[in-house]
């Protein structure tokens, strides 16, 4: 296989599997009776993957229909759940090597309470191996039993999130975090897949992915470079270095994720609606984050290199859960 | 219809083709005008192929590769067909004009209608 052929073949990657065995033989037979060329044609690379993912957008069950957009709110919930998971990187970190590898104007962490820092990721986890599998009602449920649990042990509404962000602001901002949730929670559900829809299963391989991600910035972390766990907390949800921030910061975001959204309805346009509203999904949720601004301006993230590359890496991260989201398998339900 | 969908059924007007034939057919019928890509015409293919505008013919194995052919079917014919007259009706109403006609015929100046003078 030449070199040019092989990029084909990887661009190929945008169209559905079955699709793919189908007729991708076919489809590269047909660019490389054009010539052999020793370097991939760029016309061909770009029109392989945009026909790619059209064709996704054929598969989701069609255009303009109310399928599409349930199946683009499930993949931005899954999405932030992901991210989420992933955010918990800095508490773990805490925890495993104590105490915080960083500057003294630190925030102290004795008000912590650190029993549940091991069950956030774990909770985080299950919720996301049951939505690649398909049970929508299971977030629901592992929350309400998680704001039942703080009831019992006498912490009703405290440090009860399991969502990470919360804790660097301890108590003040759980409550928050628990109803937005919940709410997410609520909208898998009614989102879930109505029969004769695709049935929307992930690949486990996500919530693997997850985890070898916070084990990469947990050690990086330990040998110093903390930009990539800059970028995990920083995922939840965008607006961790934000949660103090000014309404200008808000308006500023806001025009962003509306940016964001037309962007991505202006390439995909009908074709495959889910896209448009997974990032819309993803971005209306920073944007009520930001909307309710906690109390306390947190003075871990200052601006700096780190904090740049943090940020890179940041985009690049919610940019991968939502594309290779798409890569999914789907199965439709019988 | 647009036009490299109007040209992939052009190119199959004389017979069944497989995919590199059509875009080759497809740039010479529209004088270089329709360069395809692969992503392009096969889009197009399984959108007609579903709109049963075009079909399967049948593959073959040439030199270790894959190669699929696709015949327009009846539908598509009559599409093709409809397609043709539609543009040559709108092509006449330009073709009709005085004023191209005048500029065709020479270098006339327009006269200014009774009317308007």
């Amino acid at each position: 296989m030449s070199g040019a052929e092989r990029s084909y073949r990887i661009a190929l990657l945008s169209f559905p599997k079955a699709y793919r065995e189908e007729r991708g033989d076919e489809i590269v037979a047909t660019i490389l009776e054009g010539g052999e060329t020793r370097f991939p044609r760029l016309r061909e690379l770009l029109g392989l993957f945009w026909a790619g993912i059209g064709q996704r957008g054929v598969k989701a069950g069609g255009e303009r229909t109310a399928g599409s957009v349930r199946a683009g709110i499930r993949l931005g919930v899954f999405a932030l759940f992901w991210l989420n998971l992933v955010a918990a990187t800095p508490l773990l970190y805490w925890r495993i090597f104590p105490p915080l590898p960083i500057s003294s104007d630190a925030p102290t962490v004795s008000p912590f309470d650190a029993r549940y820092t091991y069950a956030w990721p774990v909770v985080g986890l299950l919720i996301l191996l049951a939505l690649s599998r398909g049970w929508w009602a299971t977030p629901l449920a592992i929350t309400c039993g998680w704001i039942l649990l703080g009831f019992l042990v006498g912490e009703p509404w405290r440090e009860t999130a399991w969502w990470p962000n919360s804790h660097w602001q301890w108590n003040v901002a759980a409550y928050k975090d628990s109803a937005f949730v919940l709410l997410l929670s609520l909208l898998v559900i009614l989102a879930r897949p109505r029969k004769g829809e695709p049935r929307d299963l992930r690949s486990p391989l996500w919530a693997v992915a997850a985890l070898a991600w916070i084990a990469l910035s947990v050690c990086t972390w330990h040998f110093g470079w903390s930009f990539v766990a800059h970028a995990s907390s920083g995922l939840s949800p965008v607006t961790m270095y934000a949660h103090s921030g000014p309404t200008w910061l808000f308006t500023w975001f806001s025009l962003i994720s509306v940016v964001a959204v037309v962007i991505t309805w202006l390439l995909l346009g009908w074709r495959d609606l889910r896209l448009t509203i997974a990032v819309a999904t993803l971005t209306t949720y920073a944007c009520l984050d930001l909307a309710f601004p906690r109390r306390h301006a947190d003075p871990y993230f200052t601006a700096s290199f780190n904090f740049l590359v943090g940020e890179f890496l940041l985009l690049l991260m919610i940019a991968l859960p939502i594309a290779i989201g798409l890569l999914g398998r789907r199965r439709v339900s019988s | 219809m647009r036009a490299p969908t109007y040209f992939i059924f052009a190119a199959l007007l004389d017979g069944p083709l497989h995919g590199y034939a059509i875009i080759k057919r497809a740039e010479e019928l529209s004088d270089g005008g329709v360069r395809m890509t692969a992503g392009t015409l096969y889009g197009a293919l399984d959108r007609l192929s579903r709109e049963g505008l075009i079909a399967d013919e049948g593959q073959e194995i040439v030199d270790g590769r894959a190669r699929r052919y696709y015949r327009l079917t009846d539908s598509g014919l009559s599409a093709l067909e409809a397609e043709a007259a539609r543009m040559s009706k709108a092509a006449a109403v330009v073709r009709k004009s005085s004023r191209v006609a005048a500029s065709r015929g020479g270098s006339q100046p327009v006269k200014p209608r009774p009317e308007m003078a």
